[in-house]
């Protein structure tokens, strides 16, 4: 029952009734599906809750059994509850959720997502080694086009090469470009649809244990 | 979906055969001992009740020792996974998780029912899995195996057992290791027969009475379509038994593992599994069919019937004799529990084939028992168990190679009478000394015996055995040492090995070298060598300089026209004085650095005209960056505390996305909705649902919600196709648009702007040149490869 | 100051993977994981149940209150199951908020969008521009199908009926917009991680700075 009847039933008519809100602006659709939503976004809390409790059990329990990465697992953990303790009781605002916001959390992230120019570069400079066809060709091409022409040059005269340059990239972007990412949101977004839909239908139970 | 161990095609769920090359498919789904869950293949806790499915975790430096120290005796030898019983329902599904396909070989067919047992495990082993199960200590999270090869100290590699070369790092833990911890799942031990009350003899008991011919044996094995003897084995191969006339081939449904069908030949599907007992993954045998050895006794110039070194698996229950030798057996060798077997799992290449073919081996023998042999009542044919236990290379010799002891050493068994040599009727009682067969005469221990070099096999030739029922004997299993350690194999005579013997290394040497085919050899983690690490610090040395140089007074880069920050900076600017606008903070604190700039150019517009700002996040980092946002705003002058107001964070993501809209809307409703984010899918969700409320608005009457979207370069591309909708009144991306956005709104240049996007204008040259360099390079090292 | 100097060294730790996987860079980043998921359950905590059972209306959480503990037992095996009618709750929701979204918010404009470019009203090079847009959408899409038979060799190609050797130009065509498009977000990530890595650099060096004149007492 609970393992998969209940919560079956829970989901279809959960959905259905939002669903019909959306499109069916008659009351009281708009205001259950309103309230639906609400009760959807608290529960979501307690969601992001039992995900971060999780990886934390996973590093208490890879200390408890010791081994290898224990040291890292114990800063993970450390760093966790004290954090936790100082933001839960200053909040955002205050000075230390200040101070860890600007002084480790965002610097550090910001670093390791800086790290990956470096990568990317060495993998771009790897493309040939990799894979030698015309679709490597068309991609560093455009690639190349992208990183010149992004950003016109002062001391350039705007017209002639640098102009050209920065047409094409340009072009790139509002045509081709376009184009391809439009065609993969369309994909994504029809199998969104699909996908919602056999959940909607009951056909695609993820929440259930079957 | 279950994934063919030939083909690798993924195949429904209830599929039975292949839809692309017809080989069986295997139900891989693993029974909790606690719960009776079925649990798919790869799961380490039981997802009902999160039992251990398999063994704990072990430590890099000694996961065998720590194994070992941990669970118990440790059993010789490794086994192979039994094939289970064939199960009576059919449409189960498999694999719901993608397996090695050499390991998909080992699967059986779906694991039976608890009171059926396929003859995989042997109770002691089922018991012993049961009673080392562990309470879940951990949460059931993808198992990452180590590689064992690479490295066993994987963090993120909870899986006790160390995985097999060809495992891939996602992959799970075989079916034959998980399975243990089953009641009654088959296992990879060849597990002995339990006893069974009815005391019908077994098939193959039966034909070896009447010594029918071994027409009906197994017919000759299949080498495996790449299958070579490997060099180190095919010195020692004589001369293959020819193959005995095909038998009807086992009967598909019984789900003969792929990598035995490789060897197998054609086996007769005549007698169904035997149940309860265990049995072995090979095919049942006839059982008439005689091992080489024995044919070799009985009939020297005869090649039998070819096999797999399976023991014969028979519809009837063991006698009551066998059954008693069966217990006195186990309580001798103690069949240890899974982690025993994973201690194993090493797979020590001397170890497992060493074992396996000498449980092959004496199954093999054990499956051919003459008549003589079983007459001579409980302690007798220790060899002649149905499926033999694990380790039982060390199993009781037959009381008829009890003369060969050497004198002076202690004898197996002084209760034991000398049984009648082979080809012998021999009485039940008061056996005599048999004369020893011509095959033996090799192997008596002598003073001369070669003991030169260290080679194993003159080791084995040389040296009696220390322990075991063979304890005394000298030389009996000389080839084992050499399919032991084929590295270090010297054959010093000419060993007459039984074909399966020989087609069993070959499946150890292609399981160790990568599987049935299907899967490469393992691939060992590549290692950062020094040039690729002055290569990368190199390049960064050179993007840190040009970072940080300042290669010229006047600015070097020009803001680059774009139509579409010019429509935002027309949309703000026709926002009335205190007109509300909602901004969602949903951009990560990594990606600060570069939305810092976009937040302070838009929110520094916003206060121009006089907004009322109100402040909402779907990310937790969110009411962090706003307040510190709405610091640096209070921080100018003529802003007051009261034109900014924080929802906070709002969870739910797509969910609270709908629900801030939804609550936003409810009364007039904001007149300006700006989204400024570093995450492509958050912005889609924000123009998704600002569309549905739009559409609800519209019906209304209302007007609709103007979008805005200030976005980092990496995810301005993907966001293209939205920012680019007819909906959307203007968007700016990346730091080259917030100089173009401040010079649309026509403010001097900022010196640290426009210094940024001089080194930003140097890198991205620079990058250029290092790819185009890189490229260059490469095709010309490919021209002088090829040329 | 403190913020500065803490910012610089984090940011050298992290960059020490450049000379590769030390142990300064793993407590570093299992310090920011530490930090980073203790920095969220205390703002989920405290902004979403506290403020939020606190605030008026207690009444109407109730229900998502029960839910919401019903979820969290989804962390026990032993009462897992309790938690699906949660994790039902929430897929039916996100799946109809999903599906309203892709519809009215991708499908429907997307498709109008593509069409709405394909217009002579700016001129020749719009219109042109429109249509290769067009071409490419449709082309992309066909991309990842399956029913459209690929030859990978020329020899397979000429094999191939005519149908099918056209649905294999059809695939290449759209593969070659998307390589573009990817092309295009290659660039436009390495120009936001040039972004940033100029950020911290600067960062670092000023850290270094703003101490070297505190300690010279400039």
């Amino acid at each position: 029952m609970f393992k998969r009847i209940l919560p079956t039933a829970v989901a279809i008519s959960a959905g259905l009734l939002v669903l019909l809100g959306a499109f069916i602006p008659v009351d009281p659709l708009p205001q259950i599906r309103a309230v639906l939503i609400d009760w959807a976004m608290f529960v979501g809390a307690f969601a992001f809750i039992l995900a971060y409790l999780q990886l934390l059990r996973v590093h208490l329990t890879r200390l408890r059994r010791g081994g290898k990465g224990k040291s890292t697992s114990l800063w993970v953990v450390l760093s966790a509850l004290v954090v936790f303790v100082l933001v839960l009781w200053q909040g955002p605002a205050g000075a230390v959720g200040q101070t860890l916001l600007r002084g480790l959390l965002a610097p550090g992230q910001s670093a390791l997502l800086a790290l990956t120019a470096v990568t990317l570069l060495l993998s771009g400079m790897r493309l040939f080694k990799v894979r030698r066809n015309l679709g490597s060709v068309l991609f560093l091409a455009v690639v190349l086009v992208m990183l010149i022409g992004s950003i016109p040059l002062a001391i350039v005269p705007y017209q002639g090469a640098m102009g050209t340059v920065v047409g094409v990239a340009d072009w790139l972007q509002r045509v081709p470009a376009l184009a391809g990412m439009r065609g993969l949101a369309l994909g994504v977004a029809l199998g969104i649809l699909l996908t919602g839909l056999r959940v909607l239908f009951g056909m695609t139970r993820p929440h259930s244990d079957d | 979906m279950i994934r063919c161990p030939k083909c690798n095609t993924l195949n429904r769920d209830s599929s039975r055969f292949c839809s692309e090359c017809g080989a069986p498919l295997y139900r891989t789904r693993i029974r909790c001992p606690q719960c009776g869950t079925l649990n798919p293949v790869g799961n380490i806790f039981c997802d009902q009740c999160h039992t251990r499915l398999v063994p704990a975790e072990e430590t890099p430096a000694t996961p065998a020792a720590k194994l070992t120290e941990e669970t118990g005796p440790r059993v010789q030898g490794i086994s192979l996974p039994t094939r289970p019983a064939p199960a009576g329902e059919s449409g189960e599904t498999g694999a719901q998780q993608p397996m090695p396909d050499w390991l998909m070989g080992f699967l059986g067919p779906e694991t039976p029912e608890p009171g059926e047992t396929s003859g995989a495990v042997p109770d002691g082993l089922a018991e012993r899995a049961e009673e080392t199960a562990t309470p879940p200590e951990e949460p059931v999270t993808p198992v990452e195996l180590p590689d064992w090869l690479t490295s066993l100290a994987e963090e993120s590699a909870p899986a006790a057992v160390p995985s097999r070369p060809e495992l891939e790092p996602a992959a799970e833990l075989p079916d034959w290791l998980t399975g243990l911890a089953e009641e009654s799942a088959p296992a990879a031990v060849p597990s002995r027969p339990e006893p069974e009350p009815a005391a019908e003899l077994p098939d193959w008991l039966t034909g070896l009475a009447e010594e029918s011919a071994p027409a009906a044996a197994a017919p000759a094995p299949e080498p495996e379509p790449a299958a070579e003897l490997p060099d180190w084995l095919a010195g020692l191969v004589e001369e293959a038994a020819s193959p005995s006339p095909a038998a009807p081939p086992i009967a598909a449904e019984e789900g003969i593992p792929d990598w035995l069908s490789g060897i197998m030949e054609e086996v007769s599907a005549a007698e169904p599994i035997l149940e309860p007992e265990p049995q072995e993954p090979e095919a049942s045998l006839e059982p008439a069919a005689l091992p080489d050895w024995l044919a070799g006794v009985l009939e020297p110039e005869e090649t039998p019937a070819q096999r797999p070194g399976a023991p014969a698996i028979s519809a009837a229950p063991a006698p009551d004799w066998l059954s008693a030798w069966e217990e006195d057996i186990e309580e001798e060798h103690p069949i240890g529990g899974r982690e025993d077997l994973s201690a194993e799992d090493t797979w020590p290449e001397q170890q497992a084939p060493a074992s396996e073919s000498a449980r092959m081996g004496a199954g093999e023998m054990a499956a051919e028992v003459p008549d003589w042999l079983r007459a001579l009542g409980p302690r007798s044919g220790a060899v002649a168990v149905e499926a033999l236990p694990e380790g039982l290379e060390q199993a009781e010799l037959p009381m008829w190679l009890e003369q060969l002891r050497p004198p002076g050493t202690a004898p197996l068994d002084s209760s034991r009478a000398p049984e009648a040599p082979p080809g012998e009727e021999a009485p039940v009682e008061g056996l005599t000394r048999a004369e020893i067969p011509d095959w033996l005469q090799p192997y008596r221990p002598t003073a001369t015996s070669p003991a030169t070099g260290t080679s194993a096999l003159e080791m084995a030739v040389s040296a009696p055995e220390s322990e075991g029922p063979l304890s005394g004997l000298a030389g009996l299993l000389p080839a084992l040492p050499g399919v032991d350690a084929p590295a270090h194999f010297a054959p010093t005579m000419a060993v007459p090995l039984p074909q399966t013997v020989v087609q069993e290394a070959q499946l150890w040497q292609q399981l160790l070298e990568g599987g049935a085919g299907a899967q490469g050899r393992p691939k060992p983690r590549a290692r950062v060598t020094w040039p690729a690490v002055v290569v990368r610090v190199m390049v960064a040395l050179v993007l840190v300089l040009a970072s940080l140089l300042r290669f010229s007074e006047t600015p070097l880069a020009q803001p680059p026209e774009q139509p579409n920050v010019s429509a935002l900076y027309a949309t703000i600017e026709a926002l009335q004085p205190g007109a509300e606008v909602w901004i969602a903070f949903d951009y990560t604190l990594a990606d600060v650095d570069e939305m810092d700039f976009i937040v302070e150019a838009l929110l520094e517009h916003l206060l121009s005209r006089e907004a009322r700002i109100v402040a909402v996040s779907t990310l937790p980092e969110g009411p962090g960056l706003i307040a510190d946002r709405f610091a640096w705003a209070l921080g100018r002058p003529d802003v007051s505390p009261d034109s900014l107001v924080s929802r906070g964070f709002v969870a739910g993501g797509t969910a609270g996305v709908a629900q801030i809209l939804t609550s936003a809307t409810a009364d007039a409703g904001p007149h300006l909705l700006v989204v400024l984010t570093s995450r492509p899918e958050k912005l889609k969700a924000w123009v998704e649902q600002t569309a549905v409320i739009n559409g609800a608005r519209l019906a209304e009457g209302k007007p609709a919600l103007p979008l805005v979207a200030g976005v980092s370069a990496a995810a301005a591309p993907q966001l293209r196709p939205y920012l680019n909708a007819s909906a959307q009144a203007g968007w700016l991306s990346g730091f080259s648009g917030v100089a173009a956005y401040l010079q649309a709104r026509g403010l001097p240049p900022r010196e640290d702007i426009s210094r940024r996007l001089d080194a930003l204008l140097v890198t991205q040259w620079l990058a250029a040149s290092l790819l185009a360099a890189g490229a260059l390079f490469y095709l010309l090292a490919g021209k002088q490869k090829t040329g | 100051m403190i913020t500065l100097i803490a910012g610089a060294i984090i940011t050298l730790a992290v960059f020490s993977y450049l000379l590769g996987d030390n142990l300064l860079y793993r407590w570093a980043l299992a310090l920011l994981v530490g930090s980073g998921v203790g920095y969220a359950l205390a703002i989920v905590v405290r902004e979403v149940l506290v403020t939020r059972l606190m605030g008026t209306v207690r009444s109407l959480y109730l229900v998502p209150l029960i839910l919401g503990a019903l979820l969290l037992l989804k962390g026990f095996p032993r009462f897992s199951a309790f938690g699906n009618i949660s994790m039902g709750f929430i897929i039916g929701v996100g799946a109809a908020v999903a599906v309203s979204g892709a519809l009215l918010g991708t499908v429907i404009p997307q498709v109008r969008d593509t069409g709405a470019a394909v217009t002579l009203q700016g001129g020749w090079s719009p219109f042109l521009d429109g249509l290769l847009a067009l071409a490419g959408t449709i082309l992309a899409l066909f991309a990842f199908s399956p029913r459209v038979r690929v030859a990978r060799t020329a020899e397979a190609e000429a094999e191939l009926p005519r149908p099918a050797r056209l649905g294999t130009w059809v695939q290449q065509l759209g593969r070659g917009f998307i390589t573009v498009a990817l092309a295009v977000a290659f660039g436009g990530a390495l120009t936001s991680a040039l972004t940033l890595f100029i950020g911290r650099w600067w960062a670092v060096v000023g850290a270094v700075m703003e101490a070297i004149s505190r300690l010279t007492g400039s």
